[in-house]
């Protein structure tokens, strides 16, 4: 038992990902109010940049900037900035997807009135 | 010099997309001609990127200067180079059919649908040509988005709750495919598609790679809608409007398959998926399923496009069938009929959009199709031909290099399921052709043309032809786009 909970502990950023990532599809499929499963739509793709941010970063680690008065450059030392340059761009991206979904909601409730799945799916059957 | 053409196709695309919304400033009829302008100048630099590549032969492209795998590469090569081209042409052509329907529907919208048509073509440029893993995933979700965007216009009541389904299941599958390029990060330090496929050949046993290319398998495939995540695309296809239809039905799912294609083939390898036979067996199972319940749904359908798109679910099975055999001749039939089923898609959703005009969209009221409108009857026909698998037109020689491959490798599930599924497509149609031939009666009036207007007709001149001339092709396509792809793979 130990055992399984320093597993757990060693690799707790993966697990909060992948936990974020279980609400958010949770969210995505199980509610009915479109608005909630926009927001579960989110926390699922924040989960994801959570999951690169944790990758790239060591403990004690500091901001990769190259110091050229005569420092030998340590790469263990510095915070891995790949994956964190990558999640500016895929949080761009969350946020658009976010104004577009919402976007569709506003049209969605312009015509129907509501933003329940299950009563402008059983409008759209008459 | 032509070799910049790479870049200046996807980066000027999506510059010029937004000041094409900013002629709206100037005067709100400039906007179309513009997009056309500019689709026209990327269907240009694509013919001529082909034609350099055909030439010189592949090569990579480093951007900023900065070499591949620190920096973001293109690699342009035969087959990529040919699938931007044709999805520049497809979409050109579509664009100038609908000039005037799009006019009136959309009237001081226009600006904006010009800037989002011409963004989701840069997209899907950008998709094909990419070298980057990362890279691919934001190109990705510019073209998913405008393609959000785009899918909600038309059936106000339908359309934008369709939309906002192929919303959550799309945003679903990028972040599946994103986080199957996180896993190789992590084991592989490295996002370039052939430096990863080069670090990962020692690491085949790994069980960080093996999930990554599960995340990314079914990332892509909830993008290009195999069957059992094929559930947003009726309800996305069916009520947009025409024009967009025959935009985003060609082209998007074939771009999503050629990814797959790509990442399966270039960066894991084939070996890596024959490597235990539970992937083959999970593949033959996905590609049999879509290909028979396409069928089979396309069959119960009264609505002519809600039909079409299972059609589409149909060409799909055929796409993944193909890698789930494995072997040269079959990958050579999934990748032709790629290329084929871009016009053939496009074919069928066009004229189908003029035929709903005019009969409306239930499939029992087309008594008489064939002389009310004789030509757009044809085109149609053309098409469906195609996706049946008669000879000449194109459909029925990726068919036949996909059996082909079934019988060398003895798959007779897929040979099986290949040919049923042909069997229904012909019964599917000839329904259609039965009502149109036979069902009622009417005086025969001989008028060709007349109601659409004539860029219509030349549109769908364009996409009967260009059936005819894939199928007549097929031989040099494989001989100077396939193979030099996949040659260099080992196969």
């Amino acid at each position: 038992m130990p055992d399984a909970i320093a597993y757990i502990l060693a690799k707790y950023n993966y697990w909060m990902a992948v936990i974020l990532m279980m609400i958010g599809l949770y969210a995505m499929i199980a509610k009915k109010n479109l608005i909630k499963k926009i927001v579960g739509m989110n926390i699922f793709q924040t989960a994801i940049i959570l999951f690169y941010i944790s990758i790239g970063f060591k403990k004690s680690g500091t901001i990769p900037i190259l110091e050229h008065n005569g420092h030998v450059i340590d790469v263990a030392k510095y915070s891995n900035p790949l994956p964190h340059v990558l999640m500016l761009t895929a949080i761009v991206v969350s946020v658009s997807t976010f104004g577009v979904a919402l976007a569709l909601a506003i049209k969605i409730y312009q015509e129907h009135g509501t933003l329940e799945e299950n009563e402008i799916l059983s409008e759209l059957e008459q | 010099m032509s070799q910049y053409l790479c870049v200046v196709i996807v980066t000027f695309g999506l510059l010029l997309a937004f000041i094409t919304y900013a002629m709206r400033w100037i005067k709100i009829e400039l906007c179309l001609p513009f997009a056309i302008l500019v689709l026209g100048f990327l269907s240009f630099s694509a013919t001529s990127l082909f034609i350099h590549v055909l030439i010189w032969g592949p090569f990579e492209y480093a951007l900023g200067g900065w070499a591949p795998p620190i920096g973001i590469a293109y690699n342009v090569d035969q087959l990529n180079s040919f699938m931007v081209f044709i999805v520049t042409l497809v979409a050109l052509v579509n664009m100038m059919a609908n000039w005037k329907g799009l006019n009136t529907f959309l009237g001081d919208r226009i600006g904006g649908f010009c800037a989002l048509y011409i963004l989701y073509v840069s997209g899907l440029n950008g998709i094909l040509l990419t070298g980057d893993l990362f890279n691919l995933y934001v190109l990705l979700e510019i073209a998913s988005l405008t393609g959000y965007a785009l899918l909600a216009i038309g059936d106000k009541r339908f359309a934008p709750f369709a939309s906002i389904n192929y919303v959550f299941l799309g945003t679903i599958g990028a972040c599946f495919y994103l986080l199957g390029v996180g896993y190789l990060y992590v084991k592989t330090g490295s996002l370039n598609m052939l430096d990863v496929s080069r670090l990962i050949k020692e690491l085949h046993n790994s069980p960080t790679i093996l999930s990554a290319f599960m995340f990314i398998i079914i990332g892509v495939w909830t993008k290009m809608g195999l069957f059992p995540f094929h559930t947003w695309l009726p309800r996305a296809y069916t009520h947009t409007f025409g024009a967009i239809s025959s935009l985003i039905a060609p082209m998007g799912t074939k771009v999503m398959a050629y990814v797959m294609f790509r990442v399966i083939l270039t960066v894991f390898g084939i070996n890596f998926v024959f490597r235990t036979s539970a992937f083959p067996y999970i593949l033959t199972t996905f590609a049999v399923a879509a290909i028979l319940f396409g069928s089979i749904f396309a069959l119960r359908q009264t609505h002519l496009k809600r039909m079409l798109c299972f059609v589409v679910i149909t060409e799909i099975g055929y796409l993944v069938s193909g890698l789930a055999i494995g072997n040269s001749s079959a990958l050579k039939g999934s990748i032709l009929h790629m290329l084929n089923d871009v016009f053939m898609t496009f074919c069928l959703f066009l004229s189908s959009q003029a035929i709903i005009d005019k009969m409306g969209a239930k499939i029992e009221g087309f008594s008489q199709l064939f002389v009310k409108t004789p030509f757009i009857a044809a085109i149609f026909l053309a098409g469906a031909l195609s996706v049946i698998g008669i000879p000449p037109t194109c459909g029925f020689f990726g068919k036949w290099f996909l059996l082909l491959g079934a019988i060398e490798k003895g798959s007779y599930a897929l040979f099986c399921a290949i040919v049923l599924s042909s069997l229904l497509n012909l019964i599917l149609f000839f329904r259609i052709i039965e009502v149109a031939f036979y069902g009622g009666r009417a005086i025969p009036t001989w008028r060709i043309t007349g109601e659409f207007p004539w860029s219509f007709y030349g549109g769908l001149t364009f996409a009967g032809l260009s059936i005819l001339v894939m199928g007549l092709s097929t031989f040099y396509l494989i001989r100077f786009v396939i193979e030099p792809f996949l040659m260099p793979l080992g196969l």
